[in-house]
Protein backbone atom coordinates (compact mmCIF):
# COMPACT_ATOMS: atom_id res chain seq x y z
CA UNK A 1 0.00 0.00 0.00
CA UNK A 2 2.79 2.38 0.94
CA UNK A 3 4.42 1.66 -2.37
CA UNK A 4 1.28 2.60 -4.28
CA UNK A 5 0.87 5.82 -2.34
CA UNK A 6 4.47 6.85 -2.72
CA UNK A 7 4.67 5.78 -6.31
CA UNK A 8 1.49 7.44 -7.42
CA UNK A 9 2.37 11.11 -7.83
CA UNK A 10 5.58 10.31 -9.66
CA UNK A 11 4.67 7.80 -12.28
CA UNK A 12 3.76 9.45 -15.50
CA UNK A 13 6.02 12.43 -15.00
CA UNK A 14 8.20 11.39 -17.87
CA UNK A 15 5.40 12.20 -20.25
CA UNK A 16 2.87 14.74 -18.95
CA UNK A 17 0.39 13.74 -21.65
CA UNK A 18 0.16 10.23 -20.24
CA UNK A 19 -1.06 11.68 -16.98
CA UNK A 20 -3.62 13.89 -18.73
CA UNK A 21 -4.80 10.90 -20.70
CA UNK A 22 -5.17 8.89 -17.53
CA UNK A 23 -7.21 11.64 -15.85
CA UNK A 24 -9.40 11.90 -18.93
CA UNK A 25 -10.05 8.19 -18.87
CA UNK A 26 -10.90 8.34 -15.18
CA UNK A 27 -13.37 11.14 -15.79
CA UNK A 28 -14.89 9.16 -18.66
CA UNK A 29 -15.40 6.26 -16.32
CA UNK A 30 -16.94 8.39 -13.55
CA UNK A 31 -19.31 10.08 -15.96
CA UNK A 32 -20.73 6.67 -16.78
CA UNK A 33 -19.69 6.76 -20.39
CA UNK A 34 -18.78 3.12 -20.25
CA UNK A 35 -19.67 0.27 -18.02
CA UNK A 36 -16.37 -0.96 -16.70
CA UNK A 37 -15.92 -3.03 -13.62
CA UNK A 38 -12.21 -2.64 -13.01
CA UNK A 39 -10.69 0.28 -11.15
CA UNK A 40 -8.60 2.45 -13.40
CA UNK A 41 -4.82 2.39 -13.48
CA UNK A 42 -4.77 -0.52 -11.08
CA UNK A 43 -4.41 -4.17 -11.74
CA UNK A 44 -6.53 -6.96 -10.39
CA UNK A 45 -3.53 -8.58 -8.71
CA UNK A 46 -3.98 -11.80 -10.65
CA UNK A 47 -1.45 -13.08 -13.17
CA UNK A 48 -1.37 -12.41 -16.06
CA UNK A 49 -1.97 -8.69 -16.28
CA UNK A 50 -4.27 -7.89 -19.18
CA UNK A 51 -4.85 -4.96 -21.48
CA UNK A 52 -8.23 -4.75 -23.14
CA UNK A 53 -9.13 -2.53 -26.05
CA UNK A 54 -12.19 -2.48 -28.27
CA UNK A 55 -13.46 -1.37 -31.62
CA UNK A 56 -17.08 -1.40 -32.75
CA UNK A 57 -16.69 -5.01 -33.88
CA UNK A 58 -14.49 -6.70 -31.34
CA UNK A 59 -12.52 -6.73 -28.10
CA UNK A 60 -8.79 -7.32 -28.05
CA UNK A 61 -7.19 -8.79 -24.94
CA UNK A 62 -3.42 -8.90 -24.68
CA UNK A 63 -1.16 -10.44 -22.04
CA UNK A 64 2.59 -10.68 -21.67
CA UNK A 65 3.41 -14.35 -21.31
CA UNK A 66 7.09 -14.78 -22.19
CA UNK A 67 8.25 -18.33 -22.70
CA UNK A 68 4.75 -19.78 -22.74
CA UNK A 69 3.77 -21.57 -25.89
CA UNK A 70 0.23 -21.42 -27.27
CA UNK A 71 -0.36 -25.12 -26.58
CA UNK A 72 0.44 -24.61 -22.89
CA UNK A 73 -2.46 -22.21 -22.55
CA UNK A 74 -6.11 -22.90 -22.05
CA UNK A 75 -8.54 -20.22 -23.18
CA UNK A 76 -12.29 -20.53 -22.74
CA UNK A 77 -15.07 -18.10 -23.53
CA UNK A 78 -18.70 -18.15 -22.38
CA UNK A 79 -21.05 -15.21 -22.87
CA UNK A 80 -19.00 -12.24 -21.72
CA UNK A 81 -16.49 -14.20 -19.63
CA UNK A 82 -12.99 -15.03 -20.75
CA UNK A 83 -10.85 -17.41 -18.76
CA UNK A 84 -7.21 -17.98 -19.29
CA UNK A 85 -5.07 -20.55 -17.53
CA UNK A 86 -1.77 -22.26 -17.97
CA UNK A 87 1.50 -23.15 -16.39
CA UNK A 88 4.91 -21.66 -16.82
CA UNK A 89 7.73 -24.08 -16.20
CA UNK A 90 11.33 -22.96 -15.97
CA UNK A 91 13.75 -25.84 -16.00
CA UNK A 92 16.73 -25.29 -13.75
CA UNK A 93 20.09 -26.53 -14.90
CA UNK A 94 21.38 -28.89 -12.20
CA UNK A 95 25.04 -28.13 -13.01
CA UNK A 96 24.62 -24.40 -12.84
CA UNK A 97 25.19 -22.08 -9.93
CA UNK A 98 22.81 -19.15 -9.96
CA UNK A 99 23.70 -15.49 -9.65
CA UNK A 100 20.15 -14.26 -10.11
CA UNK A 101 16.75 -15.87 -10.29
CA UNK A 102 14.12 -13.27 -10.93
CA UNK A 103 11.97 -14.98 -13.55
CA UNK A 104 8.85 -16.50 -12.09
CA UNK A 105 7.29 -19.83 -12.82
CA UNK A 106 4.10 -21.54 -11.77
CA UNK A 107 0.48 -22.09 -12.60
CA UNK A 108 -1.91 -19.26 -13.33
CA UNK A 109 -5.58 -18.85 -13.92
CA UNK A 110 -7.52 -15.70 -14.58
CA UNK A 111 -11.10 -14.83 -15.42
CA UNK A 112 -12.29 -11.48 -16.71
CA UNK A 113 -15.72 -10.17 -17.51
CA UNK A 114 -15.93 -8.15 -20.69
CA UNK A 115 -18.34 -5.23 -20.97
CA UNK A 116 -20.49 -7.12 -23.50
CA UNK A 117 -21.18 -10.57 -24.91
CA UNK A 118 -18.84 -12.05 -27.47
CA UNK A 119 -19.31 -14.50 -30.30
CA UNK A 120 -17.52 -17.48 -28.75
CA UNK A 121 -17.38 -19.35 -32.06
CA UNK A 122 -15.23 -16.72 -33.73
CA UNK A 123 -12.72 -16.02 -30.96
CA UNK A 124 -9.13 -16.30 -32.14
CA UNK A 125 -5.85 -16.25 -30.22
CA UNK A 126 -2.29 -15.75 -31.35
CA UNK A 127 1.03 -15.70 -29.53
CA UNK A 128 3.90 -13.64 -30.88
CA UNK A 129 7.19 -12.73 -29.20
CA UNK A 130 5.76 -13.80 -25.86
CA UNK A 131 2.66 -11.61 -26.12
CA UNK A 132 -0.70 -13.33 -26.33
CA UNK A 133 -3.41 -11.55 -28.31
CA UNK A 134 -7.00 -12.74 -28.14
CA UNK A 135 -9.52 -11.27 -30.55
CA UNK A 136 -13.13 -11.57 -29.45
CA UNK A 137 -15.74 -10.47 -31.97
CA UNK A 138 -18.72 -8.89 -30.26
CA UNK A 139 -22.02 -10.75 -30.34
CA UNK A 140 -24.49 -9.28 -32.81
CA UNK A 141 -26.70 -8.02 -30.00
CA UNK A 142 -23.80 -6.25 -28.28
CA UNK A 143 -22.58 -4.41 -31.37
CA UNK A 144 -23.52 -0.78 -31.82
CA UNK A 145 -26.02 -0.24 -34.60
CA UNK A 146 -26.30 2.76 -36.83
CA UNK A 147 -29.88 3.93 -37.03
CA UNK A 148 -30.69 6.13 -39.96
CA UNK A 149 -33.34 8.77 -39.45
CA UNK A 150 -35.66 9.18 -42.39
CA UNK A 151 -36.62 12.63 -43.39
CA UNK A 152 -40.34 12.98 -42.73
CA UNK B 1 15.00 -11.23 -2.78
CA UNK B 2 11.80 -13.19 -2.64
CA UNK B 3 12.23 -16.91 -2.64
CA UNK B 4 8.91 -17.67 -4.23
CA UNK B 5 10.35 -19.47 -7.21
CA UNK B 6 8.81 -22.73 -6.18
CA UNK B 7 5.41 -21.37 -5.29
CA UNK B 8 2.62 -23.07 -7.11
CA UNK B 9 0.82 -20.05 -8.48
CA UNK B 10 2.13 -16.97 -10.17
CA UNK B 11 1.44 -13.53 -8.81
CA UNK B 12 0.81 -10.40 -10.82
CA UNK B 13 3.46 -7.73 -10.61
CA UNK B 14 3.72 -4.44 -12.38
CA UNK B 15 6.91 -4.04 -14.36
CA UNK B 16 9.58 -2.03 -12.62
CA UNK B 17 10.72 1.11 -14.35
CA UNK B 18 14.44 1.27 -14.99
CA UNK B 19 16.85 3.92 -13.88
CA UNK B 20 18.53 4.75 -17.14
CA UNK B 21 22.01 6.27 -16.92
CA UNK B 22 21.64 8.41 -20.02
CA UNK B 23 18.61 10.40 -21.00
CA UNK B 24 16.55 8.81 -23.70
CA UNK B 25 16.36 10.38 -27.11
CA UNK B 26 12.90 9.04 -27.69
CA UNK B 27 9.94 9.36 -25.36
CA UNK B 28 8.41 6.45 -23.54
CA UNK B 29 8.88 4.28 -20.51
CA UNK B 30 11.88 2.11 -19.79
CA UNK B 31 11.52 -1.12 -17.84
CA UNK B 32 13.88 -3.53 -16.14
CA UNK B 33 13.39 -7.04 -17.48
CA UNK B 34 13.46 -10.02 -15.13
CA UNK B 35 16.56 -12.12 -15.59
CA UNK B 36 18.06 -15.41 -14.52
CA UNK B 37 21.82 -15.58 -14.55
CA UNK B 38 23.73 -18.75 -13.99
CA UNK B 39 27.25 -19.84 -14.36
CA UNK B 40 28.86 -23.08 -15.37
CA UNK B 41 32.52 -24.01 -15.59
CA UNK B 42 32.86 -22.77 -19.14
CA UNK B 43 30.06 -20.26 -19.61
CA UNK B 44 27.69 -17.70 -18.16
CA UNK B 45 24.06 -17.83 -19.30
CA UNK B 46 21.64 -14.93 -19.05
CA UNK B 47 17.93 -15.50 -19.58
CA UNK B 48 15.72 -12.44 -19.82
CA UNK B 49 11.96 -12.06 -20.18
CA UNK B 50 11.40 -9.56 -22.97
CA UNK B 51 7.78 -9.96 -24.02
CA UNK B 52 6.91 -8.08 -27.19
CA UNK B 53 10.48 -7.68 -28.39
CA UNK B 54 11.18 -8.96 -31.90
CA UNK B 55 14.67 -10.21 -32.79
CA UNK B 56 15.45 -7.14 -34.91
CA UNK B 57 14.57 -4.82 -32.00
CA UNK B 58 16.95 -6.44 -29.53
CA UNK B 59 20.42 -4.97 -29.09
CA UNK B 60 23.12 -6.68 -27.07
CA UNK B 61 26.34 -4.82 -26.56
CA UNK B 62 29.46 -5.81 -24.67
CA UNK B 63 32.05 -3.12 -24.14
CA UNK B 64 34.70 -2.81 -21.45
CA UNK B 65 33.09 -5.77 -19.63
CA UNK B 66 29.76 -3.90 -19.42
CA UNK B 67 26.96 -5.86 -21.02
CA UNK B 68 24.00 -3.78 -22.19
CA UNK B 69 20.69 -5.30 -23.23
CA UNK B 70 18.14 -3.04 -24.94
CA UNK B 71 14.86 -4.23 -26.37
CA UNK B 72 12.22 -2.11 -28.03
CA UNK B 73 8.56 -2.96 -28.11
CA UNK B 74 6.82 -1.53 -31.12
CA UNK B 75 3.10 -1.35 -30.62
CA UNK B 76 1.15 -0.67 -33.77
CA UNK B 77 -0.73 2.59 -33.47
CA UNK B 78 -4.26 1.34 -33.73
CA UNK B 79 -7.41 3.30 -33.48
CA UNK B 80 -8.80 1.38 -30.57
CA UNK B 81 -10.74 2.40 -27.53
CA UNK B 82 -9.04 1.46 -24.29
CA UNK B 83 -11.12 -0.61 -21.89
CA UNK B 84 -8.57 -1.76 -19.32
CA UNK B 85 -4.88 -1.10 -19.06
CA UNK B 86 -3.08 -3.17 -16.47
CA UNK B 87 0.39 -3.23 -17.93
CA UNK B 88 2.44 -0.68 -19.80
CA UNK B 89 4.84 -1.25 -22.63
CA UNK B 90 8.08 0.44 -23.51
CA UNK B 91 11.75 -0.20 -23.88
CA UNK B 92 13.58 -2.84 -21.84
CA UNK B 93 16.99 -1.87 -20.60
CA UNK B 94 19.50 -3.59 -18.35
CA UNK B 95 23.23 -3.45 -17.82
CA UNK B 96 25.57 -5.89 -16.15
CA UNK B 97 29.22 -5.70 -15.31
CA UNK B 98 30.92 -8.97 -16.08
CA UNK B 99 33.71 -9.93 -13.79
CA UNK B 100 34.84 -12.85 -15.92
CA UNK B 101 36.76 -12.64 -19.13
CA UNK B 102 34.36 -13.44 -21.95
CA UNK B 103 35.27 -14.84 -25.33
CA UNK B 104 33.50 -12.16 -27.34
CA UNK B 105 33.67 -14.02 -30.64
CA UNK B 106 31.68 -16.93 -29.26
CA UNK B 107 28.79 -15.04 -27.67
CA UNK B 108 25.49 -16.51 -28.73
CA UNK B 109 22.05 -14.96 -28.40
CA UNK B 110 18.69 -16.54 -29.05
CA UNK B 111 15.25 -15.01 -28.73
CA UNK B 112 12.19 -17.25 -28.66
CA UNK B 113 8.67 -16.47 -27.43
CA UNK B 114 9.87 -13.29 -25.75
CA UNK B 115 12.70 -14.96 -23.82
CA UNK B 116 16.30 -14.09 -24.58
CA UNK B 117 19.00 -16.65 -23.97
CA UNK B 118 22.48 -15.22 -24.02
CA UNK B 119 25.45 -17.56 -23.73
CA UNK B 120 28.74 -15.96 -22.78
CA UNK B 121 31.62 -18.44 -23.04
CA UNK B 122 34.52 -17.79 -20.70
CA UNK B 123 37.98 -17.62 -22.22
CA UNK B 124 39.94 -20.72 -21.39
CA UNK B 125 42.27 -18.91 -18.98
CA UNK B 126 39.29 -17.97 -16.80
CA UNK B 127 37.95 -21.49 -16.60
CA UNK B 128 38.60 -23.25 -13.34
CA UNK B 129 41.26 -25.87 -13.54
CA UNK B 130 41.04 -29.00 -11.55
CA UNK B 131 44.17 -29.50 -9.54
CA UNK B 132 44.93 -33.03 -8.83
CA UNK B 133 46.57 -33.87 -5.59
CA UNK B 134 48.98 -36.67 -5.99
CA UNK B 135 49.51 -39.01 -3.14
CA UNK B 136 52.95 -38.58 -1.69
Amino acid sequence: MTRTLLGWPFWGWKNPFDELDRVKRQLDAISGGRNVEWPWSQNAGVFPLLNVTETAERYKVTAELPGIKAQELSITVTGNTLSLSGNRAIAADPEASYHRRERKAGAFSRVITLPGDVDAERVSAESKNGVLTILLPKAAAARPRQISVKAG
Amino acid sequence: MHHDKDEKTMTARAKSEAQVPAEQTRPGRVFTPDVDIYEKDNEIVILADLPGVAAQDLTIDLKDSVLTITGDVSEPAENEQEVVREYLTGRYFRQFTLSEVIDQAKIEAKLADGVMRLTLPKVSAAQPRKIEVKPA
